[in-house]
C-alpha cells in the first residue's frame, strides 16, 4: 500500500511536470500567438499600417517598375487571348 | 569556551539586526509611493469604517469617513467590489494614522513604510530562528544576511504592503510549524494557527501552509501507524485555523464559504488585456510563458543566492530520490522519507518550494510586476542556499576549503550590500550585476512607480519657482499617486495632465507599457519635446524627463 501510494504520487508529479514542459508550453505559445494576431490592437495596427501603405502608394509618380508593367502587361493579355478563345 | 563562542555569537547577531534596524529607521523616508500604496490605505479604512459600525464611537466613526473621501480618487478601484484583501497591515495603519493625527500625505505614507519594514524586520527575526534550529550559527548567521540583504526584497519592505507582509506572515507561520513538529507543544498549535490565517487572509496563496503541514502528517502515518495518536492535535489545528480566519477577516462574516470560494476564482479568473514587457517583448498578461517567473528569480536575485540555491537544491533532490529508493532497505527507519527531525524540515521546504512553485503555473497565476506575488519564495530559496552553506561546512570541517567559502559568501554578501547602497532609494528595481545592460532593460523596470517621486522633486528643482508646472506622463505608471508623496507647499505647483502631451511642459516616461509600444502610438514623445535627463542606476534606466522646445 505503501509503495503504491509512493509511486503514484512520483508518477502523478513526473507526468505533470513532464506535461507542461512538452506539449503545455506549446500549447501556451500557440495560444499567445493565436491571441497576438487576434487582438483588436494587432488588427489595428495592420489597419494603420495599410492605410499608410495606400498613402505612400498614392504619393508615387509611377506604382509600377517598368520591367514589372511589362511583365504584367504580357500576362493580362495572355489571359485576355485564353478567355476569347473560351 | 563553548559558552564564550555561542555569547560571542549572540552579540553579533544582535549587533547584525540592530544596524539593519537603524539602517531601516534612517532611510524610510526616500522612498517613494508604491501604486498599490493608496488603495491599500483606503482598504484600510474601508474596513475600520466597517468595524466602527459595531461601536458607539461617533467622533472616530466620523473621521474615518471623511479620510474614506479624501482618499478616493478617479485612478482607484471601487472599494466595495475590491475588498477581498486582507487587513492585518491596513487596519493597524489606517487605526495609527488617526492616533498619530498626521498633517501632510507625505507624513502618512513615510509611516506606513514604517511600519511596512517593522513587519519586515520582526519576520527576519523569526526567518534567523528558522535557521538557528536547523543549520549551525555561523551558516545561520550568512543565511540571514542574505535573506536581509537581498537587494530588491530589501527595497520593497518599506512600500510592498501585501507580498512582504505575506513574507514576513510566513516567517512567523513556519516557525512555529517547525516548533509544533518538533516539540508537539499545543502553544506553538495555537500559534501557528493564527499565523497560518493571517497569512491566508493576506494572501491566499497561504494556503499551502495548512495544506503542506496536514501532507507531512500523512506521510509519518503512511512511515509510521505509531503517528495516529497526534490526529487530534492535527484536527485541532484545522478548526483553530478556521476559526482565526473567519475572527481576524471581517471580509468573510457575510457570507464566509461563499466569499472565500470567490477568491479563488479571482485568483486565476483571466485578467484584462494588458502588455508586459518581457525579455524585449510585449506579451499579453494572460500569456506570460512558464519561464517567467524562473528567470525573474534569477534575474532580480543576487548571483550567490541563486548559486547556492541551485547547489543546495540539487543536493536535497538527490537525497529525496535516495530515500525513496532505500526506504524499504531501511526497516529501522521511523519514517520514510526523513531519517531525523532536521531533515523533516529540509524536505518540507523543498517540497513547499517546488509544489508552490508548479501552483503558479497550474492555476495560471497572472504574474505581472516581477516576482512580487511569490516574494515569500525568498525564505525557501534563503533557507535552500543556507542548506548548501551547512552542508559544505559539514563536508570540509576543519579544511582550508571550509575558510575559503565562507569568506567567499561574506564578501558577496559585502557586495549584495554594497548594491543596496548604489540603488538608494531604488533597491527594488535591483537586477543581478552579471547581466548585461541591454538584457536588463528588456524587462519592465519600475512597475510600482517608485520612481515618481524622485522624479517629480527633480522637476520641481529644474523649473521656475512659482509657477505651475504640468506633467506628461507617457507610461502606464501612475505618476498621479506620487503627488502625495511630494510636501504641501511644493504640491500645488504639479499638475498631472496625463497624456494630454499638448498641454505638458514636461513629459516623464519608463518602460511601463499596457500596450505594445511597437504598435501602439499612445505613448510616443511628440517631436517637439527633447529629453532633458535620465536617471540611470546601474546602466539601467529607471526614467527620463522631456521638455518642450
Amino acid at each position: 500500500m505503501k509503495i503504491f501510494f509512493y509511486k503514484s504520487l512520483i508518477t502523478f508529479v513526473f507526468i505533470f511536470i513532464f506535461y507542461h514542459l512538452t506539449l503545455g508550453v506549446k500549447i501556451k505559445e500557440f495560444e499567445s500567438k493565436i491571441n497576438n494576431i487576434t487582438s483588436t490592437e494587432n488588427i489595428e495596427y495592420i489597419r494603420d499600417k495599410l492605410r499608410d501603405e495606400i498613402k505612400n502608394g498614392l504619393k508615387k509618380e509611377n506604382y509600377l517598375n517598368d520591367q514589372d508593367a511589362i511583365l504584367l502587361r504580357e500576362f493580362f493579355n495572355k489571359i485576355k487571348l485564353e478567355l476569347k478563345i473560351k | 569556551m563553548i559558552f564564550i563562542k555561542k555569547n560571542y555569537h549572540e552579540i553579533l547577531v544582535s549587533l547584525v539586526f540592530i544596524f539593519f534596524f537603524i539602517l531601516g529607521i534612517n532611510t524610510f523616508e526616500d522612498y517613494g509611493i508604491s501604486v498599490d500604496e493608496k488603495f491599500q490605505r483606503l482598504n484600510g479604512f474601508f474596513w475600520l469604517n466597517y468595524l466602527l459600525e459595531f461601536t458607539d464611537l461617533v467622533n472616530f466613526k466620523y473621521l474615518v469617513s471623511q479620510k474614506i473621501l479624501t482618499i478616493k480618487d478617479f485612478s482607484l478601484s471601487d472599494i466595495n467590489k475590491f475588498n477581498f484583501y486582507g487587513i492585518l497591515f491596513d487596519l493597524p495603519a489606517a487605526y495609527f494614522e488617526i492616533f498619530f493625527n498626521f498633517k501632510s500625505t507625505s507624513d502618512i505614507y513615510n509611516f506606513r513604510h514604517f511600519l511596512n519594514f517593522l513587519y519586515f524586520f520582526v519576520g527576519s527575526i523569526f526567518f534567523y530562528k528558522i535557521l538557528i534550529n536547523r543549520f549551525d550559527r555561523y551558516s545561520s548567521l550568512l543565511g540571514t544576511l542574505l535573506f536581509l540583504f537581498s537587494p530588491r526584497i530589501y527595497g520593497e519592505s518599506f512600500y510592498n504592503s501585501k507580498d512582504i507582509i505575506f513574507l514576513s506572515l510566513s516567517c512567523i507561520a513556519i516557525f512555529y510549524c517547525f516548533e509544533f513538529i518538533s516539540k508537539k507543544k499545543i502553544t506553538d498549535l495555537v500559534l501557528f494557527s493564527f499565523f497560518s490565517a493571517a497569512c491566508i487572509q493576506t494572501r491566499i496563496l497561504g494556503i499551502y501552509l495548512p495544506i503542506s503541514f496536514l501532507m507531512f502528517y500523512l506521510f509519518s502515518i503512511i512511515s509510521n501507524k505509531g503517528e495516529i495518536i497526534f490526529i487530534y492535535k492535527y484536527f485541532s489545528y484545522l478548526v483553530l485555523t478556521i476559526f482565526f480566519l473567519y475572527i481576524s477577516w471581517p471580509y468573510l462574516w457575510g457570507n464566509p464559504i461563499q466569499n472565500f470560494i470567490q477568491i479563488f476564482s479571482n485568483l486565476s479568473s483571466i485578467t484584462p488585456h494588458f502588455k508586459i514587457f518581457f525579455k524585449g517583448n510585449y506579451i499579453d498578461a494572460n500569456y506570460m510563458p512558464y519561464s517567467y517567473l524562473p528567470t525573474w528569480i534569477i534575474i532580480s536575485s543576487p548571483i550567490i543566492n541563486s548559486f547556492l540555491f541551485i547547489s543546495g537544491f540539487c543536493i536535497l533532490f538527490l537525497r529525496l530520490i535516495n530515500r525513496l529508493i532505500t526506504f524499504e532497505k531501511l526497516r529501522n527507519n521511523k519514517f520514510d522519507l526523513w531519517r531525523t527531525l532536521k531533515e523533516k524540515k529540509d524536505l518540507f521546504i523543498f517540497i513547499n518550494f517546488n509544489a508552490i512553485f508548479f501552483v503558479f503555473i497550474l492555476f495560471n497565476i497572472t504574474l505581472v510586476n516581477s516576482w512580487r506575488y511569490a516574494f515569500f519564495l525568498n525564505i525557501f530559496i534563503v533557507y535552500i542556499a543556507t542548506f548548501f552553506i551547512f552542508y559544505i561546512s559539514r563536508k570540509f570541517k576543519r579544511n582550508k576549503i571550509n575558510f575559503i567559502f565562507k569568506i567567499t559568501i561574506t564578501s558577496f554578501i559585502i557586495f549584495n550590500f554594497y548594491k543596496i547602497f548604489l540603488y538608494h532609494p531604488f533597491q527594488g528595481l535591483y537586477f543581478s550585476s552579471i547581466l548585461s545592460a541591454k538584457y536588463k532593460n528588456n524587462f519592465e523596470i519600475d512597475h510600482s512607480a517608485i520612481s515618481g517621486k524622485n522624479a517629480l522633486i527633480w522637476i520641481l528643482n529644474h523649473s521656475e519657482k512659482g509657477e505651475k508646472i504640468n506633467i506628461g506622463v507617457a507610461s502606464w505608471s501612475s505618476l498621479h499617486r506620487n503627488l502625495e508623496s511630494i510636501d504641501e507647499k511644493n504640491k500645488k505647483y504639479l499638475n498631472i495632465v496625463g497624456q494630454n502631451f499638448n498641454e505638458a511642459e514636461y513629459i516623464y516616461t519608463n518602460n511601463i507599457s499596457e500596450v505594445d509600444k511597437t504598435k501602439d502610438k499612445k505613448y510616443d514623445i511628440p517631436l517637439n519635446f527633447t529629453e532633458i535627463y535620465k536617471l540611470m542606476i546601474d546602466d539601467l534606466v529607471i526614467y527620463r524627463i522631456y521638455k518642450k522646445k
